[in-house]
């Protein structure tokens, strides 16, 4: 369970987020939507340890994540699958995902590669195989990948569907879903293409310039008509 | 004939120091992207700390080993005192950083050991060996260095191609932000990175000074020559830079038989314009035109 | 514009004007720090450019005065000083275009470390052609009065100032070189109040560090500095604006080499003598370290960086009468060494930087 209260993050005096608020439940997808320029992405990056915030409080699993690094918010199970192909390309398929859980002990990550190659058959087939020689689609399964090898609870998903084709960006978000249900996750999806994400989250808020213009389930969301032309632009 | 070979043999233990001086460069380089001028000040001040256990202890293995901690210790302190609180925007204050520290470490040793050439006497002999006959450009000491110098290469490469930490250590220098939120510890990935270019400049330095002097600048040169051979092999491929280190020590070898020794630094500096104007990237590197 | 102009020209003649009345007050001994002052200063101009405006870092410029002081040496024994001085700056532009079309490729490091390599390579060249540059012996440049210059036996080269600053690096590493020239300075023959030979040549290492301080006021301060600049910041961008940024990286090493050249010109002189020692790796690691203290990017900061270049060696000498000369010889670098570590972590635009951040905290 992911806690976000009045989180405020500024670059110099640019306010990029503004006293952000919400919760991401375990066993369901919640959509963060917004144009370019929201905020999005600084809302996952300080989450994820990567900004420091100027104010406001994350809790995950009831503690306070103040002051805790990167990679132990991701060894306690709170795990960034950043914008854009976050991939080494220098490293094969397996190299990239042995990295997501290199703490953990040989049983564990083998086991948890086992369970990635379950899901994404086509990176098994080829993991010997620099990540450099795959697919749009196929690196962003390999990121997803290399998150699940920490075995997290909470994943943050950074815009999976950038640059990707609609009936993939549909598979990816569906397996968001999925992950949710089946391993009760807690997925926080950022997106802008908002009708997909809101048709795979139970909940979503809307980002404007930073602030919260809107929270309430995602079917509510994707119903108001008003908002969807003043701030989603379709 | 003969000459080239004698010319050749001779080279290639000098490249082999050169080889393991490039090493240490590229390894800071992997780790923080900065090409560490101090790498060579900080490899004389290990070496001057060997010498000093070698006249007392009168055992080379410990002196090695101590110049091995020393090293490590040094590149660990020049990191997190130097390195890791320059503005990481300031590219220009990197480079000079680097050189202030080259400058300051000399001046310490200066004041510490004196400007005076010292001797560093060789743990075993360091005269041709005598073989079917003829005495061959190659001393028992030389056959230690190359030893030495294989040795670590293929730990380290194993270190980096087969282990976990290697991986890690890979995957922080290509791209420190997947890392972090891979969930590897980049920061002690940066210090050990530095340690270890520490302790491996440290074996090059006391594996050098018998075969040279030892003074606080002695081994400016040096610098150069491993410069020349990590740019060559592409600042960022361990394979690279053993590979043209040699190659370095070859020529500069072949330069000296067949003209002078003062003709060494133009040679090296042509070999690393020409090869700069032909491939400013070197000819290892694995990630071509990576932005910092 | 115009008034730009002649607004640095009142700067620069009002600098020589004072400067020149200080010369003819002070002893031939001050005289010759104010000369060596002058230039380094003329020097450090263009590693301001090069260095701080378009932010290259070149080790290269202790080697471009050497090219200038040799190609002075060579021709002063044809020509009169300013026909040598002329051809200095030549070589020092055609060496500086060379250099800049190889290094206007490179990224730091690599810039760093060709430089390097030029700065160690180029004065072991001296050695390759004996016959006309003179070996490790060097050329002399005589005196122009000889009057004067029967009066001074030695040449007048002040160990203390330049050969404290590292240890000359051809004199040790692969090939030991038991050779190292070093004369000392004599006063004691000289007339304080008369116009000694020191006085002549801080005038014309005020003259030349004025007219250069100009040119570079001009560009610095002119369209060509905001080239610099934004070139060193965003390439890119200022590709996009119509600036080139190979051609102008290549014109901050031709101006910076021009003025090394001629620096280097000046040196011949004061030293009245041209040798491959004079001009090694610590000539050019002198010129780095200056420019940082003083501030990378201002003019102002070149001439408190020549200052402290050219006095700290000397305050420290007075400080430590009680050391030995183990100490004494390596406390200026090793305060260099440090000063400028610090520098670069607290305060990267050196003391011009901290000067303007106090007034601006004072202001508030």
């Amino acid at each position: 369970m992911l806690h976000i209260h009045n989180l405020t993050v500024s670059y110099g005096q640019v306010v990029a987020l503004s006293e952000v608020s919400l919760e991401a439940p375990r066993g369901c997808v919640t959509a963060v939507i917004g144009a370019n320029g929201a905020g999005k992405s600084t809302l996952m990056r300080a989450v994820a340890g990567l900004i420091i915030p100027k104010s406001g409080q994350v809790t995950f699993d009831g503690s306070d994540l103040v002051g805790v690094a990167t990679d132990e918010r991701v060894r306690r199970g709170l795990v960034l699958v950043p914008e854009g192909r976050s991939t080494i390309a220098e490293f094969t398929i397996e190299e990239n995902l042995r990295l997501g859980g290199l703490w953990r002990s040989r049983f564990h990550q083998r086991e948890s590669i086992a369970g990635v190659f379950d899901l994404f058959p086509a990176l098994a087939k080829r993991h010997k195989m620099l990540a450099s020689t795959l697919s749009g689609g196929e690196r962003q399964q390999l990121a997803i990948g290399r998150a699940l090898m920490a075995e997290p609870t909470c994943l943050l998903l950074d815009e999976p569907s950038l640059g990707l084709a609609p009936l993939i960006v549909q598979q990816i978000l569906e397996l968001a879903q999925q992950l949710a249900i089946e391993k009760n996750l807690a997925i926080l999806l950022v997106e802008q293409n908002a009708v997909t994400a809101l048709r795979v989250a139970r909940t979503g808020i809307v980002l404007n310039l930073g602030e919260v213009v809107l929270h309430g389930p995602a079917q509510q969301i994707a119903a108001n008509k008003d908002l969807r032309h003043a701030y989603l632009g379709y | 004939m003969n000459q080239f070979l004698d010319f050749s043999l001779g080279g290639i233990a000098n490249g082999a120091v050169i080889a393991l001086m490039a090493l240490a460069l590229v390894l800071v380089w992997r780790s923080s992207r900065v090409v560490n001028f101090a790498q060579v000040g900080q490899a004389m001040f290990t070496t001057f700390i060997s010498l000093w256990i070698y006249e007392v202890s009168g055992s080379w293995l410990l002196a090695l080993l101590i110049a091995i901690c020393a090293g490590a210790i040094l590149g660990l302190v020049v990191h997190l005192l130097v390195m890791k609180p320059v503005r990481r925007a300031d590219a220009s204050g990197a480079i000079i950083a680097t050189f202030g520290v080259l400058i300051a470490l000399q001046a310490a040793a200066g004041m510490i050991w004196g400007g005076d050439p010292k001797a560093f006497v060789p743990p075993v002999a360091n005269s041709g060996l005598e073989f079917a006959g003829r005495i061959w450009p190659v001393s028992w000491y030389d056959l230690l260095i190359f030893a030495v110098t294989s040795v670590l290469v293929l730990a380290l490469s194993y270190v980096f191609t087969r282990t976990s930490f290697g991986l890690a250590m890979r995957a922080s220098a290509l791209n420190p932000e997947v890392a972090r939120i891979s969930g590897v510890r980049v920061s002690r990935m940066l210090i050990l990175g530095w340690a270890m270019a520490g302790s491996v400049g440290a074996i090059a330095g006391v594996l050098i000074a018998p075969s040279a002097t030892l003074s606080p600048n002695s081994f400016d040169l040096l610098l150069v020559f491993a410069f020349t051979a990590a740019v060559i092999g592409g600042l960022d491929s361990l394979v690279g830079a053993v590979a043209f280190g040699v190659g370095t020590g070859l020529v500069l070898s072949l330069v000296t038989g067949y003209s002078d020794a003062s003709n060494a630094p133009i040679v090296s500096l042509v070999l690393l314009v020409v090869i700069l104007l032909m491939k400013p990237d070197g000819f290892f590197s694995q990630s071509k035109s990576r932005v910092v | 514009m115009r008034s730009r102009l002649s607004s640095h020209a009142f700067i620069c003649i009002g600098a020589w004007l004072v400067l020149m009345l200080v010369n003819n007050a002070i002893e031939p001994l001050m005289s010759y720090y104010l000369a060596l002052v002058a230039m380094y200063a003329t020097a450090m101009f263009g590693m301001v450019i090069l260095v701080g405006l378009s932010g290259q870092v070149s080790l290269g410029n202790g080697a471009i005065m050497a090219v200038g002081a040799y190609v002075f040496a060579l021709s002063y024994q044809h020509w009169n000083a300013v026909i040598s001085m002329v051809l200095a700056g030549m070589a020092g532009v055609v060496f500086g275009l060379l250099l800049g079309i190889v290094g206007a490729r490179l990224r730091g490091p690599y810039l760093a470390g060709l430089t390097l390599a030029f700065a160690v390579g180029i004065p072991a060249i001296a050695n390759r052609f004996p016959s006309i540059l003179g070996g490790e012996d060097g050329l002399k440049v005589p005196a122009p009065n000889t009057s004067i210059a029967e009066v001074i036996q030695a040449p007048t080269y002040d160990e203390s100032s330049l050969d404290q600053f590292l240890t000359d690096p051809s004199s040790a590493g692969v090939a030991p070189d038991p050779t190292s020239t070093v004369q000392t300075f004599d006063t004691s023959p000289l007339d304080p109040g008369s116009f000694a030979l020191e006085h002549w040549q801080a005038s014309v290492a005020i003259a030349v560090a004025c007219i250069v301080g100009f040119v570079a006021l001009n560009l610095v301060r002119g369209r060509q500095g905001l080239a610099w600049r934004a070139v060193r910041d965003d390439p890119v961008a200022a590709s996009v604006v119509g600036i080139s940024p190979a051609t102008t990286k290549v014109t901050a090493f031709v101006v910076s080499s021009l003025f090394a050249a001629l620096a280097g010109g000046v040196f011949a002189q004061i030293l009245s003598f041209v040798g491959p020692g004079a001009f090694g790796l610590k000539l050019s690691l002198a010129l780095l370290v200056g420019v940082v203290l003083g501030g990378r990017t201002s003019l102002v900061g070149a001439l408190i960086g020549a200052v402290i270049v050219v006095w700290l060696p000397e305050l420290v000498g007075s400080l430590g009468n009680g050391w030995n000369d183990q100490v004494s010889n390596n406390v200026p670098n090793l305060v260099y060494g440090l000063l400028v570590v610090a520098v670069v972590v607290f305060a990267p635009s050196g003391i011009t930087g901290l000067v303007t951040q106090l007034r601006s905290f004072r202001q508030r």
